[in-house]
């Protein structure tokens, strides 16, 4: 599944793709209101620290083909930008920044 | 068309008979248990002597979609290990053909206070009933420590070494240093070509194998019985369970085991939860039916999912097996506990997210990343909910959404009226803007 960029691809960037799973819509903020609950309650410190230099690396990697992480995600590229950057927004990562 | 025979031979001579799920059922296969875990499985089909391409080949055949070919020789590896696993792929030892008999004898070591053990190649245990070995490819450490207080001597140690020189070509013999002798032994332990059993070894189990009526290579073909004779009727098919199944995504396989360097979820691992764990696992519901409410199996109390822990809602993911056991939990997490966890990796007869009130349904979607589950195959669970005794007016109501089988967005449409409306992707086509398009081959890869 992996390519060329294997080496450089953060380990929690296919478990935020994951949720690409159940999400139709990838631009409706409802979705995301959850978010800070569910990262508080099931991520410790480390987690969050991958998961943000996931989402940091995809800000700064847009062109890569997202699809390659995960099997069957059948979005567009566009489209998991707009999930990324959704993610990034209405997550807590980045909020003591 | 007639079904080839396959018949493979490991790195140490040996020669095995391999027997597809969808051919007929005879005695005295290797059992699954035998195969213990995903590593020791993957290590034994490292070592069959099978190229890439036949591996390959071997997976187009038994599955009902086609493998993704770009899959490395250690993908295919790792997912022909899984399906020996499922038992989808089971194997005959043909004692008759290779280094029949020479089974080689391996020392016992004589421990203070403790029952004797010996060394054994792992793939060796496969020819005895399955029982308690220790394995020490997860436990580098403990390797080392067992090895140091057993404080073998040189001829226990050489001995040892002796034995294990030719399968597993280690360095034996009055040239090989103490040091080098024990190196190579904790390495073998490591790396799972060696396990430590109690030395009470019976003798090999040659019974049925041996009277089975195979012909070595003559005119007339290899047969392990007449139901391999032309004409024969095949009682059992892939799916001779209750329902039909599909497995998980190849890109999946493989989740679960830590030596894995090229798993999705690295470094996390996927949790697997055992069918005989399910009833006392944290996370994990066996569902079932009473007086039309869904329940924990297990305690009678109605299955709720407004606690459920996932961002994205729609409740809690659940499972069914071919045999129709339903399994759901309230916890998800990517990279750690999925769809899969909840079968142990196995095949799904139906997967998705359940959304369930005090023991009501509300709504079921066939959204799962690792499985992909047709709606059809979400309409079996409705019909084992049925069987159990849920009332159909009751399923009716249940909405139902995910992707259909084209793979359009599916809106949510109550459980009666998806059924009866079977024209359902042709009256989505007719109005395209109403629905997000996701191309039609979104769950072949």
């Amino acid at each position: 599944m992996m390519n060329m960029h294997e080496t450089e691809i953060p380990t929690g960037l296919s478990a935020i793709l994951y949720g690409l799973y159940h999400v139709e819509n990838v631009r409706a903020d409802e979705l995301y209101k959850g978010l800070p609950n569910y990262l508080n309650i099931n991520l410790d410190e480390e987690e969050k620290r991958e998961y943000k230099q996931a989402l940091d690396w995809a800000t700064k990697n847009p062109s890569f083909d997202f699809n390659s992480i995960l099997p069957n995600l059948r979005k567009t590229n566009d489209e998991i930008l707009v999930y990324l950057k959704k993610y990034r927004q209405f997550s807590n990562l980045f909020s003591a920044e | 068309m007639r079904r080839q025979k396959i018949i493979i031979q490991d790195s140490f001579g040996r020669y095995y008979r391999l027997h597809l799920w969808s051919e007929a059922p005879i005695r005295a296969p290797i059992k699954p248990e035998s195969f213990r875990d995903n590593y020791f499985t993957w290590y034994f089909v490292s070592k069959l002597k099978v190229e890439h391409s036949g591996w390959l080949q071997l997976l187009t055949h038994v599955s009902e979609s086609p493998p993704n070919r770009h899959l490395t020789l250690h993908e295919c590896q790792h997912a022909i290990a899984a399906l020996i696993l499922r038992g989808v792929i089971k194997l005959y030892r043909l004692t008759h053909l290779g280094r029949s008999g020479q089974q080689t004898s391996y020392p016992s070591i004589n421990i203070p206070h403790g029952e004797p053990y010996h060394f054994i190649p792992t793939t060796e245990l496969l020819s005895h009933e399955p029982r308690e070995a220790i394995f020490f490819h997860r436990e580098p450490t403990q390797a080392t420590h067992f090895i140091q207080q057993l404080a073998l001597t040189d001829e226990q140690l050489a001995a040892i070494t002796r034995a294990l020189s030719s399968p597993l070509h280690l360095a034996a013999g009055p040239t090989a240093a103490r040091v080098t002798q024990i190196v190579q032994l904790e390495q073998a332990l490591v790396e799972g070509k060696v396990a430590v059993e109690q030395a009470r070894l019976e003798p090999l189990k040659q019974d049925n194998l041996e009277t089975l009526p195979v012909t070595p290579a003559t005119d007339k073909p290899m047969t392990l019985g007449p139901h391999e004779e032309g004409g024969f009727k095949n009682p059992y098919s892939p799916t001779n369970e209750a329902y039909n199944t599909i497995p998980m995504s190849e890109g999946f396989i493989g989740e679960d085991d830590s030596t894995n360097e090229k798993r999705w979820n690295k470094p996390k691992i996927v949790e697997y939860v055992s069918e005989d764990s399910r009833r006392t696992h944290q996370h994990v519901i066996e569902l079932d039916v009473k007086d039309g409410l869904l329940i924990n199996k297990n305690n009678g109390v109605p299955f709720d999912t407004s606690n459920a822990n996932t961002w994205w809602g729609g409740g809690a993911i659940f499972a069914m097996d071919g045999k129709g056991n339903i399994v759901a939990s309230n916890y998800q997490k990517p990279h750690e506990f999925h769809h899969t966890s909840l079968l142990a990796g196995g095949p799904a007869a139906a997967a998705g997210m359940i959304d369930v009130s005090n023991g009501v349904i509300v709504a079921v979607t066939n959204r799962s990343g690792h499985y992909a589950p047709s709606q059809e195959q979400i309409t079996q669970m409705f019909e084992e909910l049925q069987k159990r005794g849920m009332a159909r007016k009751d399923l009716d109501k249940v909405m139902r959404s995910g992707y259909s089988n084209a793979g359009h967005v599916m809106a949510p449409v109550p459980h009666g009226a998806f059924i009866s409306q079977n024209d359902f992707d042709t009256k989505q086509s007719a109005n395209p803007r109403a629905y997000t398009y996701i191309p039609k081959d979104w769950m072949n890869q």
